[in-house]
């Protein structure tokens, strides 16, 4: 079944993290990324371990379900651990083995896991941007980041509506898909054996009847669009104002201690040496 | 051979946060020559139902056979239950897509492996049965037909297939009167005529109170009852917690109960209740 692929990965939940408010994620999110590729002690994986879990706790995601994004980039994960271990030396060079142009030292085992877990520490902040902010919040989110660039005159508002009719859309034709399949296997089409040509052809009677349906609903919606006067030359306001809550701001200073810590940490490091 | 459901039970997107629970423990024998009448709100697992009689959908929990074929085993024969069963779904004309009615409605029995003549064949007999011309139409692309003719075409890509159990979900849906009459002798005449076992979904009382032998009703994926008309809306425990709106018979004769004139009995056909009145005026 399409349907059962959710669409995106939002994880249904009320917690403090997915009623925070998108454009503070989102900006949390990037402050999150920047800090990553600055932690360069043990203490510092450590800092942000828990800054991870914290936030998964606090979002009520189950961990399978946010380790399930990491599954996917495993395999860069393990390639990228294997060049750096086989190839890369760092500046402590104890060989713990060697053989042909190959030399694994210490210092390339530690670089390996570090970026190891800075990619894995990546993909698992980042996803949960996603787990707990609707596609709509997002666009949503977006537009209101990026409307200093209405100054200069790029449409932000028309890119935001396209960005999120297209979300709209998506699971509609996903299911309409699924019902044009259904009536078509029902007529006995099979979709699944023979070679590639005839799977294509096979794909006929599904493909025009979505095409037509999507034209439609195209259609539909510039119609009742227009009827709404969209477009129009006032200033629109907003259904749902968005407002700073207490949530964001302790939200934010909890990933800004974040950010002190680590780069407190740093500078103690560049001490000791 | 008939239809047996035994506790079957569906969940969509099992194991994920959209888990929703459309069928429960539902059980339902449905025989030859029958017409079965399925109703229920919406989202109460009708359609969801129907999709399994012919494996479009999987047996998760419980058993279906389906005329001697079973769904619930290992690795369900669903070539032969579909040949046996055509699912009409709902508003079908959206699923027409070849460039002539002919080859659309000529889709299912290719796919049944027949000889080009016998398709033809098959073509203009359905055609035929769904009150259209082969002659006249068959050479136009489907999607330049009105919207009731388009809709008989898609219900001729069906019968073509001759199944012997024929399903329809709500083909009465966005149809005005007078197509929604023409449909609906148009599916008694079916019965009649190629496919013996009918099952129909529908919202409108009257409509399924008129035509079906019995009626299953449905109720957040359970089975509340499977009676005949007369039976099921004389159940007022069953109406309330349902929410059904009753068929025109069946308010007439509450209303004058709450008059004081008691008809003694509950039934849903209109031409019925006029022969009770009758009956009851010259006793007077
Ligand atoms: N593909 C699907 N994925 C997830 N949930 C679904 C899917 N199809 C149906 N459902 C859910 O299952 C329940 C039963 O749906 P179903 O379509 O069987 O209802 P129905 O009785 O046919 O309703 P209607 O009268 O509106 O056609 C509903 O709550 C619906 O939201
Ligand atoms: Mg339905």
């Amino acid at each position: 079944m399409l349907r059962d692929v959710t669409f995106g990965q939002y994880y249904p939940k009320n917690s403090f993290v997915h009623r925070m408010d998108a454009r503070v994620k989102i900006l949390l999110m990037i402050l999150y990324i920047v800090t990553i590729f600055l932690v360069q002690t043990y203490s510092g994986y450590i800092a942000t371990a828990f800054v991870l879990i914290t936030t998964i706790v606090v979002a009520r995601i189950p961990l399978k379900t946010v380790l399930k994004s990491v599954k996917a980039v495993i395999f860069l994960v393990l390639f990228t651990a294997i060049l750096n271990i086989l190839f890369y030396q760092g500046e402590s060079t104890t060989v713990v083995f060697s053989w042909w142009i190959i030399k694994v030292t210490d210092g390339g085992l530690l670089f390996a896991m570090q970026m190891a877990f800075r990619l894995i520490f990546l993909v698992m902040g980042t996803s949960l941007l996603t787990f707990t902010t609707t596609p709509v919040e997002l666009t949503d989110g977006i537009e209101s980041l990026l409307s200093p660039l209405k100054l200069i005159r790029v449409p932000v508002h028309d890119i935001a509506v396209i960005m999120s009719i297209t979300l709209r859309f998506i699971p509609i034709l996903m299911e309409e898909t699924d019902k044009i399949i259904m009536a078509q296997s029902s007529r006995g089409a099979d979709f699944s054996s023979g070679g590639i040509i005839k799977r294509a052809k096979a794909l006929l009677p599904v493909l025009i009847p979505l095409f037509i349906s999507a034209f439609r609903r195209a259609d539909e919606l510039s119609l009742a669009m227009d009827s709404r006067c969209y477009g129009a030359p006032v200033k629109r306001t907003k259904h749902k104002v968005r407002r700073i809550s207490v949530r964001d701001i302790i939200g934010s200073i909890f990933y800004l201690a974040y950010l002190a810590f680590i780069i407190v940490d740093n500078s103690l490091l560049l001490l000791l040496i | 051979m008939s239809i047996v459901i035994e506790n079957l039970s569906f969940t969509y997107m099992k194991k994920t946060p959209y888990e929703k629970k459309a069928l429960k423990n539902l059980s339902l024998e449905i025989r030859d020559g029958e017409f079965l009448g399925i109703i229920g709100s919406t989202g109460s697992g009708k359609s969801t139902l129907i999709q399994h009689i012919n494996g479009l959908l999987p047996c998760q929990e419980g058993k279906i056979v389906v005329s001697g074929i079973d769904l619930s085993c290992k690795k369900p024969d669903y070539k032969a239950v579909r040949k046996k069963v055509g699912v009409v779904f709902q508003y079908p004309e959206y699923q027409l897509f070849d460039e002539t009615v002919e080859k659309d409605v000529g889709f299912g029995p290719k796919n049944m492996g027949l000889k080009e003549d016998e398709i033809k064949e098959r073509v203009r007999e359905s055609l035929q049965l769904v009150g259209l011309n082969v002659d006249e139409i068959g050479q136009k692309s489907p999607f330049d037909l009105s919207g009731g003719q388009k809709r008989r075409v898609a219900i001729a890509g069906v019968i073509a297939m001759r199944p012997e159990i024929l399903v329809l979900d709500e083909p009465t849906a966005g149809l005005d009167p007078q197509g929604k009459k023409e449909i609906l002798d148009l599916v008694k005449n079916l019965q009649k005529t190629c496919s013996p076992t009918v099952i129909m979904i529908s919202h409108n009382m009257d409509e399924i109170s008129d035509m079906a032998d019995r009626i299953a009703l449905m109720h957040k994926g359970e089975l509340l009852a499977c009676l005949t008309p007369d039976e099921l809306f004389s159940r007022k425990d069953l109406v309330d917690v349902a929410g059904l709106e009753l068929p025109v018979a069946v308010s007439v004769i509450q209303k004058l109960r709450d008059r004081g004139v008691d008809l003694g009995q509950t039934v849903c056909r209109k031409s019925e209740l006029a022969d009770l009145i009758a009956r009851r005026v010259k006793k007077c």
